[in-house]
């Protein structure tokens, strides 16, 4: 029962920051957001005892989060004038499609779980040894190919900040020449 | 999980979180009075409540009172929940990390193994780096919030200040894991034992000075107080007054409190006492319960006649009376003491509860001793050092922090895997 | 003593050189207004006078060429001064700028230019300092009245100097500008934020490390300072026009202010001008004590400039540790003086009163913990890898540039440039005792922290020679025209009573002249510029403060710095706001 009542509690939460991540204009208060959604998923972690996985999703929420922070603070210009809609591209089209792709997905995997429920409770995904185990063997090349993604993004949204930064820059000069 | 349990938890739980809430007065107070003695002042020691100053202790009172009454200033404009929530979260990722904290040794009572701890988290380590990387948000939004540009420096630098101390604390903290082959503080305390160089700081000294380091950024203290910089940018907390404020500067001390206390766990052995471990007390329990009465009533008489004996007439009220007030009840306390050890004594010392009570009272002291020794390095050091550059600090994190600690990581690894 | 300086102006400049006059041994050349710069050039170049030490105007009301510009230069090798002068008329009060030749003269213009209303020409920069932007008229002119008042309060964005000023040419970890975002915008007062997004930050006039009350804008580049203006003026207190409105006597209360840590410094240091211009020679006990008094305050000084910037740099303890021995000293200075801060101690011709009973034993014991203050912050800070990390090489500036600069005193001697006005023209007994002057290699924080700290050592020295030494004798000049007479005088003859009723009633009377006196206060060459016509109230009394002209390198030292380090070298510079500002 108060399983229950944890678990939908935490799972609401989650759901609300992460609409909050993605609705704020603001992309300070979308990290912030984005933060709670990550605090939550590590309570449904530790709600499921598997208290190992939820300090370190609080560690990703806290430190990742923080450099990304770091990142929208220095290397981003913009505020909300920076986020007009801009004209259809083949670029939004391409992520449309992934998008698309992805909801699809996601929906297939929730309405015929692959997964069966977990056999282990409690002590198994406590123990430090079993999650290195996963991680360094069974699960390597999905762990692998996580950190090739999230340094794929990492480096896109480097550089999307600094061609922002460029167009704005030669936007100014318009302005100047217009003026 | 039977009501027993959550109440045995819960109780745990409100000790341990209240023994930490009164330590920071202490802290307060040891860091006055510390300063006050590195710099040839007196520290506090006028404030008094019927007479008892008691060494300027009823100063943070004052402080405490004053805080809370005055007014509260919020700049308009700004996130309110924001500016809110940053001193609260400040305060929960300081305290919060106390409950992986063993504070005493398990004793057995009742049939019952009861350690006094929040809870023994398999993860304990883990979930310390979790929680106190998270006080780093707190500063972060106090900065950034406040929409100042001293505030926003601030938090600025908080924020890498956290993000790169972080790393070489843990890499620190990866290496005891390896040692003792646990994340649980209470099984790393427990596996120094009572050894004195089994303990890390022996045995992993390196670690333990980049910990130290380390958690002197977290705690964001002199010589890294670089968020606060008070003569430079007035600090993260520019905007902020009354009770707000004091509740960063409580977050600090409650940091430093717990980081100490994290500190004896994990490089001082927790609750272990040096060449005396725990069946050895258990088994002289009743010996030393035998020696120490005695030894208490008189060191309570002494001292009460000393503090007694400095009563002089010298401010003309109440305060004059203070060393009577407090030595007088202290010589009565031991001289009951000694009085009652005829009567009393056998019964005492021949319970059944004795080991259990004496290996407690031992280990808790000992876990207390140490985190407060430790806390008084941090005042000590405040006092002495400069503070660091923006740019030192990053380059002391990143180019020798880190790749010591990585260091000392794989020299560890190394070792360990040769003796298997 | 210049003469020359006075030969080689009229070989070069022929007719442009109008004369040349010598009083109380200092020569003065006046050249013709259109000759000012090349005057100046033929002196920078050719007669090696390297410092400009202070430039002003002058007020003639009635005379066909009304304003009067003054420079005093000097030679800091050759150990030699001059005065040129040059005359502008009302309707037209402009002259060629002297910054190009003399980089300090930019802020010395711009007082004069504040003051008066002299225009200098070419000046990059000409824009009143110590008044407010939207000031109406020029306060030392002579037709201004004192008791008018122009109340304002709007502060002055500085962004027109900022545009002026090139930004740091130092290596920068990031060049594009940087915004910050919305929603989480910089507002309000701290920050001025303009059109092109740069993020500016408002270090003072409020600030805990501006000792004092001034302030710097700068602009940053992360934490890095890319361009800086300071603003002055928010202390000014009318110094040099009360002095023209009090009598010769008066002004020495007003001098406590000048620089308020060593007060004693710049009451003997007035006194000594009008007494260079009365021609009198003080009592040898009088000026034995007025060299005590100055160390005891040097010291005073060196320890509050050395408390302060060891603060701002974080390491507090040592701060009381120099403050226990200040509080020494400025208990003694309450039983000479009978005030701590205010002492107005000197007189015209003397002393106010004589040095307390048991001076002796007070002040040794007052070295005693000085000197263990001074060893106890050694221990703690000479070897300290932090501090060292964060002062050398910090705000550091080259013995050429610092004399360009006009800097003097312990900021100069850190330099290498061992230029103290005590050895080099030395006044009172300064040449019969024996002393060292410091000087360091680099001319940074740390060697300006640590020059202060050994030129205590050596105030400490002459103290105690001083103590040894001290004759007996009056303590007052003898001359009538400037003393009072003794009591049993003024009641018992009529000359006596007359004596003490003119000097009462009208105070001294200087003969006409002027004369430029230094001496070597906390913070260097502290001159007074003194103009009589012979009535009882000063007709110019102008300051040279040292601070003024190291505070205008501020900027210059703290580019390519960051924020941490705009306190440890503002501090180190020991820049007191009641001495810049007047």
């Amino acid at each position: 029962m108060i399983e229950a009542i944890l678990f939908y509690f935490l799972a609401a939460c989650a759901v609300v920051s992460a609409v909050g991540t993605i609705t704020r204009i603001n992309p300070l208060m979308s990290a912030l957001w984005l933060v709670a959604a990550l605090l939550s998923l590590a309570g449904l972690y530790g709600a499921l005892a598997a208290p190992l996985v939820a300090a370190i999703q609080v560690i990703v929420a806290a430190g990742a989060v923080m450099v990304l922070i770091l990142f929208v603070v220095m290397m981003t210009d913009r505020g909300p004038e920076g986020m007009r809609p801009r004209a259809i591209r083949f670029s939004k089209m391409l992520g449309a499609l992934a998008a698309a792709y992805l909801a699809i997905v996601m929906i297939v995997a929730v309405a015929v779980p692959p997964f069966v429920a977990s056999p282990a409770s409690g002590g198994y995904y406590e123990s430090p040894v079993t999650l290195g185990g996963f991680v360094a063997g069974k699960y390597a090349a999905a762990f692998e190919l996580a950190g090739v993604m999230l340094l794929v993004a990492a480096l896109s949204v480097i550089t999307i900040a600094k061609w922002g930064e460029r167009t704005r820059s030669d936007d100014d000069d318009c302005e100047e020449a217009l003026s | 999980m039977n009501a027993m349990d959550i109440s045995i938890a819960a109780a745990r739980a409100v000790v341990i979180f209240g023994l930490v809430l009164s330590l920071i007065p202490v802290l307060i107070w040891m860091e006055r009075k510390g300063a006050a003695y590195i710099q040839d002042r007196r520290g506090p020691n006028r404030a008094h409540i019927l007479g008892f100053r008691l060494g300027g202790l009823v100063h943070m009172l004052a402080d405490a009172l004053k805080l809370l009454t005055k007014e509260e200033v919020t700049a308009a404009g700004v996130m309110k929940p924001l500016v809110f929530l940053a001193p609260a979260l400040a305060f929960f990722a300081a305290t919060a990390t106390v409950a992986a904290v063993p504070f005493s040794g398990p004793i057995s009572v009742a049939g019952q193994t009861l350690t006094l701890e929040v809870a023994n988290m398999k993860a304990g380590l883990v979930y310390v780096l979790a929680i106190s990387s998270l006080g780093a948000y707190a500063l972060l939004l106090a900065g950034v919030t406040s929409q100042t540009s001293y505030s926003f420096l601030g938090a600025m630098r908080a924020a890498s200040q956290f993000i790169s101390y972080e790393l070489a604390l843990g890499m620190a903290a990866l290496a005891l894991f390896l040692v003792a082959g646990s994340l649980s503080l209470t099984d790393i305390a427990a596996d120094q034992g009572a050894v004195l160089w089994r303990w890390n700081a022996f045995r992993q000294p390196l670690a333990f000075l980049i910990f130290m380091a380390a958690l002197f950024a977290e705690a964001s203290r002199l010589p890294f107080d670089l968020p606060e910089g008070d003569s430079e940018i007035v600090g993260y907390h520019v905007e902020y007054s009354s009770m707000r404020f004091a509740m960063f500067f409580m977050a600090e001390y409650a940091h430093i409190i717990v980081g100490s206390a994290v500190v004896a766990a994990l490089f001082f052995g927790g609750w272990n006492i040096p060449f005396a471990d725990q069946g050895l007390i258990a088994a002289n329990a009743e010996r030393i319960a035998a020696v120490a009465w005695p030894i208490a009533a008189v060191v309570l008489m002494l001292a009460g006649a000393s503090i007694a004996q400095r009563f002089k007439k010298r401010f003309g009220d109440l305060r004059d009376y203070e060393p009577v007030m407090i030595g007088l009840p202290m010589m009565i306390a031991g001289v009951t003491l000694a009085i009652l050890y005829a009567p009393l004594g056998d019964v005492i010392l021949s319970t059944r509860w004795l080991p259990a009570a004496v290996t407690f009272v031992l280990g808790f002291t000992a876990v207390l001793a140490k985190t407060l020794l430790i806390a008084s390095v941090f005042v000590w050091v405040r006092w002495t050092l400069p503070r660091f550059r923006y740019d030192q600090v990053m380059a002391f994190g990143w180019k020798i922090l880190l790749p010591a600690g990585m260091l000392n990581l794989v020299v560890t690894a190394a070792i360990m895997l040769y003796l298997g | 003593m210049a003469i020359e300086y006075i030969k080689l102006l009229e070989e070069r400049l022929g007719d442009a050189a109008v004369e040349s006059h010598s009083f109380r041994g200092f020569e003065s050349a006046v050249v013709r207004s259109g000759a000012w710069e090349r005057a100046l050039e033929i002196l920078k170049t050719d007669g090696k006078l390297n410092m400009l030490t202070d430039l002003c105007g002058l007020d003639h009301p009635g005379e066909k060429d009304r304003f009067e510009v003054v420079a005093h230069l000097y030679s800091v090798e050759k150990k030699k001064r001059v005065r040129l002068k040059t005359r502008c008329p009302e309707d037209d009060p402009s002259i060629s700028t002297s910054t190009r030749v003399y980089p300090a003269a930019d802020w010395f213009e711009r007082e004069a230019f504040d003051m008066y209303g002299i225009r200098f020409d070419g000046h990059p920069n000409l824009k009143r300092i110590l008044c407010h932007r939207d000031f109406v008229g020029h306060p030392l002119r002579k037709d201004y009245p004192k008791e008018k008042r122009q109340p304002f309060s709007t502060p002055d964005t500085l962004m027109d100097e900022m545009e002026i000023l090139d930004p740091c040419d130092r290596p920068i970890v990031r060049s594009s500008d940087r915004k910050i975002l919305d929603g989480v915008t910089i507002a309000r007062s701290t920050i001025a934020r303009s059109h092109d997004s740069r993020f500016l930050l408002n270090i003072g006039p409020s600030h805990p490390a501006m000792h004092g009350c001034f302030r710097v804008l700068v602009e940053l580049d992360g934490e890095r300072i890319r361009n800086a203006v300071p603003e002055i003026g928010y202390m000014h207190r009318c110094f040099e026009k009360e002095a023209e409105a009090h009598t010769w006597h008066q002004v020495i209360a007003y001098t406590d202010r000048l620089n308020y840590v060593s007060p004693i410094m710049n009451n003997a240091g007035y006194c000594m001008a009008v007494e260079r211009l009365l021609d009198i020679e003080i009592p040898e006990r009088a000026k034995w004590i007025r060299m005590l008094a100055c160390e005891v305050s040097r010291i005073c000084d060196h320890l509050v400039a050395v408390g302060a910037n060891l603060v701002d740099i974080g390491a507090l303890t040592n701060f009381w540790y120099l403050f226990n021995a200040r509080e020494q000293f400025t208990d003694w200075i309450e039983a000479l003086a009978g005030a701590r801060l205010t002492a107005t101690y000197t007189r015209i011709g003397g002393l106010s009163r004589d040095i307390p009973a048991g001076s002796n034993a007070q002040l040794r014991s007052c070295i005693k913990t000085m000197r263990q203050a001074i060893k106890d912050v050694a221990a703690m800070t000479k070897k300290n890898r932090i501090l060292i990390d964060r002062t050398h090489g910090i705000g550091a500036i080259s013995e050429e540039e610092a004399i360009t600069r006009g800097f003097t005193g312990p900021c100069l001697r850190a330099t290498g440039c061992a230029y103290d006005v005590r050895r080099a023209h030395p006044y009172y007994f300064y040449d019969d005792i024996e002393w060292d002057v410091p000087v360091g290699i680099r001319g940074d924080t740390y060697d300006r922290i640590f020059v202060r700290m050994e030129e205590m050592e050596q105030s400490a020295r002459i103290i105690e020679q001083v103590l040894e030494r001290l004759p007996e004798g009056p303590i007052m000049t003898s001359r009538r025209d400037v003393v009072l007479p003794p009591p049993h005088e003024v009641y018992g003859s009529i000359e006596g009573m007359m004596q003490h009723f003119k000097l009462a009633m009208h105070g001294i009377h200087p003969p006409e002249g002027e004369v430029y006196s230094y001496t070597e206060a906390a913070n260097g060459e502290l001159g007074f510029y003194i103009v009589s016509d012979g009535c009882e109230r000063p007709y110019r009394a102008r300051v040279r403060a040292p601070c003024f002209p190291i505070y205008q390198a501020f900027p210059m030292l703290i580019k390519g710095h960051l924020v941490a380090d705009v306190v440890a070298i503002m501090g180190s510079l020991n820049i007191i706001a009641g001495e810049l500002d007047r």
